[in-house]
């Protein structure tokens, strides 16, 4: 019979709260904020982000505004970091280890590149397109890196596209397409990022405050995380992803649907899928933004299917919107509470652009 | 292991011209990508009412890829950038979301289906098979959607649009062709069946629906990393 656990035995992260997970934790825990108003974006946006330190990434001064490059830095240093914790590389056959990456950013820089190269040459856009225009560029660029041949896969449905990487990772590994997957995302600040946020009039020009009855909107951020998840773990196990369930909204562009339905929705049939009942779940990672319709809509889904906010925790105040890598992010943030905490189930939200809705479970106990 | 069967198999062609069939509050924002989407769709509705019921009755997953994503969009919210003629538009900005198809897709059909954008690049089309076949033949679904799309770009940006969409299955009722795969393997692998081969120069042609008419047919794609996948379509035995 298949089995519905699948074992996280590593996490690396990238934030602006750290390097480390264990140091994620705990800057969660004291309510440490990596939300700076002074940042390499300054000139174009006023607003807080929540930037990395790219020093300790040993990015060149001359690439820190190439997002691209420094999502390729970043990412190396993450499975390097994952490498190192876990030894998957030396446990396991190159065509074993699966990659599942959310990413919606990586190939922004290609497009400046191309429509440059265009007004100069007046050739055809056409002639410009290239493959690292792509977000499965870093994917692949991690494939040339490091010894992986599994099954690869990039996802980049908005919002929802690392927590997507994760339920289809854990899928794989429980299903035995592959014994083991190296699951998350990657997301880096830019100006299409910055700038089309800020069209939409959803920024928070202060600290954002999720939840908050003044909430103002959203800050931004970047980095990612990766989990390592294995069907038949060969050493520590840190936590286990239990289910998850996806749905689409086909309600709004970037507005959800009234009173929160489908979300509520996607967290009961998750629930359902893991054969868990509400009142069973410790902590609630939201996907909170801090905008007002979002966080109206996904307290009422959470109040009407749990009962009341208690266990609901929204993080992005302290470390900015992480767009496409936000799933993986929390998925690492609510890992690292469940284990602090001494608590035993977690359910983590993010819902993209789109109505792109997914509710992961995670759990500590056997 | 469970075979994959191909259930139903849909082109579409978006031209500004081309006569609307979708009536739709949302059909005049869209992009030329998007509405070669929402209209084959619709054209796969009609063409397959049985097997479209059913897999709307089963939940099946979409999964959804395109030649460089939303290019008209993105391109537009490119050059307001370069030239300052900020703010961007937030309506060119919505679109440019890899996954705005997609969202128009479950909004004008009312699909509430799990919907995922995945981006291969030369492999893009391709991936996305890879992951509905192995999800059925490994009995994570019984059927799956596949999308790819791609813009065209002229003179003044993308001025039209064209959409595949298969519909797969682990059923062989109603279906027509069964569907193989390697990652990283070798043509040889499927000499056997004599398949008419399609290389990366042909992958401008939709080669899966093109394929219908020859008894056994693969395709291979290779990308730029030396990553190489094969797919092949046989009769039915």
């Amino acid at each position: 019979m298949r089995s519905s656990s699948v074992s996280i035995t590593g996490i690396s992260i990238a934030s602006a709260l750290g390097r480390r997970w264990h140091d994620l934790g705990e800057a969660i825990l004291r309510h440490q904020s990596g939300l700076h108003k002074s940042h390499r974006y300054a000139e174009w946006i006023a607003a807080p982000l929540g930037e990395l330190p790219l020093d300790d990434w040993q990015v060149p001064t001359a690439d820190r505004l190439k997002s691209d490059r420094v999502m390729r830095r970043v990412m190396l240093g993450m499975i390097d970091q994952l490498a190192a914790d876990t030894q998957v590389f030396q446990r396991y056959r190159p065509r074993d280890i699966g990659l599942f990456l959310g990413t919606t950013t990586c190939g922004i820089d290609g497009f400046f590149a191309a429509l440059a190269q265009h007004r100069t040459t007046q050739l055809p856009l056409l002639e410009f397109l290239s493959p690292d225009m792509q977000q499965v560029w870093i994917t692949q660029e991690m494939r040339a890196a490091f010894p992986l041949r599994g099954p690869q896969f990039t996802f980049s449905s908005s919002c929802a596209a690392a927590a997507q990487a994760i339920g289809q990772a854990y899928d794989a590994v429980r299903s035995g397409i592959c014994p083991v997957a190296i699951a998350g995302g990657i997301d880096i600040l830019n100006r299409v990022t910055l700038h089309g946020f800020d069209s939409l009039q959803i920024l928070d020009h202060d600290f954002c405050q999720p939840f908050a009855p003044n909430r103002k909107g959203i800050n931004l951020g970047e980095g990612g995380a990766l989990l390592l998840l294995e069907g038949q773990p060969q050493g520590e196990v840190i936590a286990s992803v239990r289910g998850y369930a996806a749905l689409s909204e086909a309600h709004h562009m970037v507005q959800p649907a009234p009173h929160g339905i489908w979300m509520q929705r996607t967290m009961d049939m998750a629930l359902q899928n893991a054969n868990w009942q509400p009142d069973r779940v410790d902590y609630i990672n939201a996907h909170g933004t801090g905008t007002e319709g979002n966080d109206a809509a996904e307290g009422e889904a959470v109040s009407q299917l749990f009962g009341n906010l208690d266990r609901l925790h929204a993080t992005k105040g302290l470390t900015g919107h992480y767009l496409g890598a936000a799933g993986a992010l929390e998925a690492a943030i609510t890992v690292a509470m469940l284990k602090k905490k001494g608590l035993k189930k977690g359910l983590s939200n993010s819902f993209g652009f789109g109505g792109s809705n997914i509710s992961l479970l995670f759990a500590t106990d056997s | 292991m469970n075979k994959v069967y191909l259930a139903a198999a849909f082109s579409e062609r978006w031209t500004p011209d081309s006569q609307l069939r979708l009536s739709s509050p949302f059909f005049r924002r869209m992009t030329a990508l998007q509405k070669s989407v929402v209209q084959a769709f619709a054209a796969l509705d009609a063409m397959a009412p049985a097997v479209m019921t059913q897999a709307r009755e089963q939940n099946a997953p979409i999964f959804y890829s395109s030649g460089f994503g939303e290019l008209s969009a993105m391109l537009q919210v490119t050059r307001a950038i370069m030239d300052h003629d900020l703010p961007v538009s937030p309506k060119e900005f919505q679109h440019s979301v890899q996954n705005a198809a997609l969202a128009y897709l479950s909004m004008t059909h009312s699909i509430r289906h799990p919907c995922y954008a995945l981006s291969g690049g030369f492999l893009s089309a391709d991936n996305c098979l890879q992951m509905a076949q192995q999800r059925i033949a490994y009995g994570l679904d019984s059927m799956g959607f596949v999308i790819h799309a791609h813009e065209y770009l002229g003179q003044n940006g993308a001025d039209r649009a064209q959409a595949e969409i298969l519909l797969l299955s682990h059923h062989a009722e109603q279906a027509w062709r069964v569907l193989d795969f390697c990652r990283d393997g070798a043509l040889e692998d499927f000499t056997i069946h004599r398949p008419e081969i399609f290389t990366e120069d042909d992958s401008r042609i939709p080669p899966w629906l093109l394929n219908q008419g020859i008894p056994a047919a693969a395709r291979m794609v290779r990308s730029l990393s030396g990553e190489s996948l094969v797919t092949q379509w046989l009769p039915i035995p």
